[in-house]
């Protein structure tokens, strides 16, 4: 069935309620591209094939603007020789579409295209042998005498063929071989090409559902109002509430699976979302502090001053820091910092769920389906057979959606009320509730020897730690508490994402000391895209250019020779500098800046070329964007997340601050939060090495070099060492 | 109160509260679920209609307020097929997580309407008002040349 067959099918099941003289109409979308109850042939987890021949193919993972349906569609279909394109759905809660690089069935890590690279293949592969099986065996022919291509299977020696759609009900009772043969990469076909979306017209026609956008009959409509860090609720008028027209319920939420979870709310539900804030607002809550009442960024800044002065705990040691910091003939120093920064993606948090007392359904734009079902199974203390979590689209995620907060929160109201409940929050609750990325500080030292080599390097960290933080951040700290990655970092005090990308730098120094000093705070906290290398590869990356210059050194240069043990990274290096042609005369009042991160295994360069007007404002004119991940499977999507990567880049580098003011975080939409606007968009082109290795993530490392390089290429252009972001609380405006 | 719209060349009156924003008026009361929240301040553009034939705001304008008026929404635009700046979002792979996109189609349509050929800095100005979180700009920007020269 195509896609155009499915929208005419589709049913909108039409709810009428007369509220306060209104007609109020609800929708019913059933979750289209959520697994559909299907009686066609299901040859596997993966793919159910319609008798006209349709392939419909289900993916694990997350769509929130990264490709990953593409991606691993295309790695499925390369191996099963099925007509491309395909139809799509979203599936949840099989084994099967559990994330081999995260244990639970969960798209965040850059691991979509690595974790799945091997298993969609082989899987696709397993189809095309059950297909070909069951032609083989209606044909009376040998198996290895038929071949399959475009979504038919042929026996050429008898001239005869038939469609995957004729096959498949026979070929959903063959065993497929346990190991198939996979190609090689110069046999694929479909791998390696730049393929149309498979989503993109239902998104440019408005029929792409989101979470937001799901009705079912009987919902009512909740607006959410959070209580400050710690804070509890003292009052709100209820009767108030429930005289605006159209509003339900006034309920008080907040008991999480995990306590330190617990955020007390205030929630009121109505026929419409706009009843249910009008509701909000009547029922006026209000709310006491306790000991973080006075919380705010200068405090926390103050602290982490001071613990810059602590040794904190050693990550990686090698050699002696020390001893080469006393022998060094010249020691460099500086002190960098970033502050809180939040997802925002432009879908806010939302969540439909509907508790039936003997089982749940949840619709979700979510990143984590697999930790969904378990909070649900914990907190409903249903089986998760008895639990079915729709996935949706996601209007964006960047790892916020790794938390299912606000999948509790509908569950826990959907309990309580005992109906259907769809949560909104208001932009906002979004921003001023987020899980941010924790605000950091890092002394950095460097001792230089006689001959002007850099022999010692320390770096120290001191800030929030997301998984060894008693307060509230992400969950998976509670989830995966028993495993041995996380008593690992509470054995060596060091978290493992405060020092991710400072530990495992690929510059080489004989003599090294990684260290963090904790210093949590109540800000919730949690994976932000690229976690925590969007801090270190700023502080690593704005640091190598002091040391550059204090050892006479063309900061590519040095990053080359300080990369002659890392040939796979130095290669990326060297073609960034070649691309961007580093060093060759500029046009009059251009500077440029460079800067090398390796992370999620995928190394990555930028060089930035700048002008600067008045000593202000900042023009970018280019960015040359180079990074080896392997075998492209989709060159479309590796050039659209360097596009996003390189807008985050420079909206952190500009704009980027969550300042906290009494226990509250004081950015609360896009007026006091900025984000870069279209006509900021630089010019930049992305070149990939070429190689046969299987491919690395993409999402997260296309972020975080942009803005040392941008710095760097300041400081060539100005004399002005930046060392702290946001951009605007240094005078600098981006034209 | 009794407000009469026109939404995709259908008219209806619906009874409601004349403050509620026509952005959820469009989507709650009338199913029409492809225009977007983002912000609710009129900050993001995600929430962009046609009204009376000028690109608006939804989140912040009140029903009450739009009397008459005669809307179109992302799900009306292509009224026969897809609106040529719809097919250019296809053909550039424009898209990334979707949410901003029927916004961005919607203040590009209006800006193709009265300026069939726009520059750069043309689509700039049209456009500075319409953020896309995933940062798809370079992309929008040649999918609505891409549609004056179509």
């Amino acid at each position: 069935m195509s896609q155009a067959m499915e929208m005419k099918r589709r049913t909108f099941i039409q709810s009428v309620a007369t509220v306060g003289g209104a007609l109020v109409v609800g929708f019913h979308l059933p979750s289209r591209y959520a697994e559909a109850a299907s009686d066609l042939p299901e040859l596997n987890a993966w793919v159910h094939v319609a008798p006209d021949n349709t392939v419909t193919l289900r993916a694990s993972q997350s769509e929130m603007g990264q490709g990953p349906t593409n991606g691993n569609l295309m790695m499925f279909a390369e191996e099963m020789e099925c007509a491309w394109p395909v139809n799509f759905e979203f599936g949840s809660g099989r084994p099967e579409y559990i994330n081999p690089l995260a244990g639970l069935q969960i798209t965040g890590g850059s691991t979509a295209t690595p974790g799945f690279w091997d298993v969609m293949r082989k899987a696709g592969a397993q189809t095309r042998h059950m297909l070909i099986n069951a032609a083989a065996k209606k044909w009376g022919v040998s198996a290895d005498e038929c071949s399959a291509r475009n979504s038919v299977v042929t026996h050429a020696d008898s001239d005869q063929s038939a469609t995957f759609g004729e096959l498949a009900e026979a070929a959903a009772k063959e065993t497929p071989p346990e190991e198939p043969t996979l190609k090689t990469p110069e046999e694929f076909r479909l791998i390696g090409t730049a393929t149309q979306r498979l989503d993109s017209k239902m998104k440019v026609t408005g029929e792409a559902i989101y979470g937001m956008d799901v009705s079912v009959p009987g919902m009512v409509v909740a607006a959410i109002r959070h209580a400050p860090f710690g804070a509890k609720i003292a009052s709100y008028d209820e009767a108030a509430a429930k005289a605006v027209p159209g509003v339900h319920d006034v309920l008080e939420i907040g008991q999480a699976v995990y306590p330190e979870n617990n955020v007390p709310c205030l929630i009121v539900t109505a026929d419409t979302y706009w009843q249910a804030e009008q509701g909000l607002k009547a029922a006026n809550p209000t709310f006491d502090g306790n000991g973080w009442a006075g919380l705010n960024s200068d405090q926390i800044h103050q602290a982490f001053v001071e613990g810059a002065e602590e040794k904190g705990a050693l990550g990686r040691v090698d050699g002696d820091f020390d001893a080469a910091i006393a022998s060094a003939d010249k020691v460099v120093e500086a002190t960098y910092e970033v502050p809180y920064l939040s997802h925002s993606p432009l879908e806010p948090m939302n969540c439909l769920a509907d508790y039936r007392g003997d089982s749940l359904e949840i619709w979700a734009s979510t990143q984590d389906p697999g930790g969904g079902y378990i909070m649900a199974e914990k907190l409903t203390g249903l089986s998760q057979d008895k639990i079915k979590i729709h996935v949706t689209f996601l209007g964006g995620g960047f790892g916020r959606r790794v938390e299912v907060d606000y999948l509790e929160q509908a569950v826990e109201a959907s309990m309580k009320l005992k109906k259907p409940v769809k949560l909104i929050w208001s932009r906002e609750e979004d921003m001023q509730n987020n899980f941010h990325r924790p605000a950091y500080l890092a002394r950095m030292t460097a001792g230089i020897d006689a001959d002007g080599k850099p022999v010692a390097w320390r770096h120290r960290n001191v800030g929030p730690g997301i998984w060894l933080s008693p307060y509230r951040s992400s969950r998976l700290k509670d989830l995966f508490a028993d495993s041995d990655f996380l008593k690992g970092q509470r054995e060596s005090g060091v978290d493992f994402h405060a020092v991710q990308g400072g530990k495992d730098i690929g510059y080489d120094f004989a003599n090294l000391q990684v260290s963090w000093v904790q210093k949590d705070f109540p800000v919730p906290i949690v994976f932000l895209r690229g976690v925590g290398n969007t801090m270190n590869c700023f502080f690593i990356e704005g640091f190598i250019d002091e040391i550059a210059e204090a050892v006479g050194k063309d900061p590519y240069q040095l990053r080359r020779e300080l990369l002659h043990k890392e040939p796979r990274m130095q290669a990326v290096v060297d073609m960034a500098a070649e691309k961007a042609g580093w060093g060759k005369e500029l046009p009059k009042g251009h500077y440029q800046g460079m800067a090398f991160h390796n992370s999620f295994d995928t190394p990555f360069a930028d060089v930035i070329e700048i002008s600067v007007r008045g000593g202000r404002r900042i023009k970018v004119h280019k960015v040359v964007r180079v990074l080896d991940c392997g075998i492209v499977v989709n060159p479309d999507q590796v050039d659209a997340q360097c596009q996003s990567g390189l807008v985050w880049g420079l909206t952190m580098a500009m704009y980027s601050e969550h300042t906290v003011r009494n226990a509250k975080l004081v950015e609360s939409n896009f007026d006091n939060y900025r984000l870069l606007r279209i006509s900021q968009m630089p010019e930049y082109e992305v070149h990939t090495v070429k190689n046969t290795n299987s491919p690395t993530g993409i999402g997260e490392p296309v972020f975080h070099t942009v803005t040392p390089a941008l710095v760097n290429a300041l400081y060539a252009a100005t004399g002005k060492r930046i060392r702290s972001v946001p951009l605007k609380n240094h005078g600098f405006s981006l034209a | 109160m009794n407000i009469t719209l026109t939404v995709n060349g259908k008219t209806s009156t619906i009874d409601v509260d004349p403050g509620t924003p026509l952005l959820w008026i469009l989507r709650e009361h009338m199913g029409l679920t492809g225009t977007k929240y983002g912000c609710g301040i009129g900050e993001c553009g995600a929430c962009t209609i046609h009204m009376n034939g000028e690109p608006v705001k939804s989140c912040d304008r009140a029903v009450g307020k739009s009397l008459n008026a005669d809307i179109v929404t992302i799900e009306g635009l292509g009224a026969n097929g897809l609106h040529p700046v719809q097919q250019a979002f296809i053909d550039d792979n424009t898209s990334q997580c979707g949410w901003c996109i029927p916004g961005q189609i919607m203040a590009a349509a209006s800006l193709l309407a009265t300026n069939p050929e726009p520059t750069d800095r043309d689509i700039d100005l049209a456009m500075k008002d319409q953020l896309c979180r995933c940062g798809a700009y370079t992309r929008i920007r040649s999918a609505i040349h891409r549609a004056a020269k179509a």
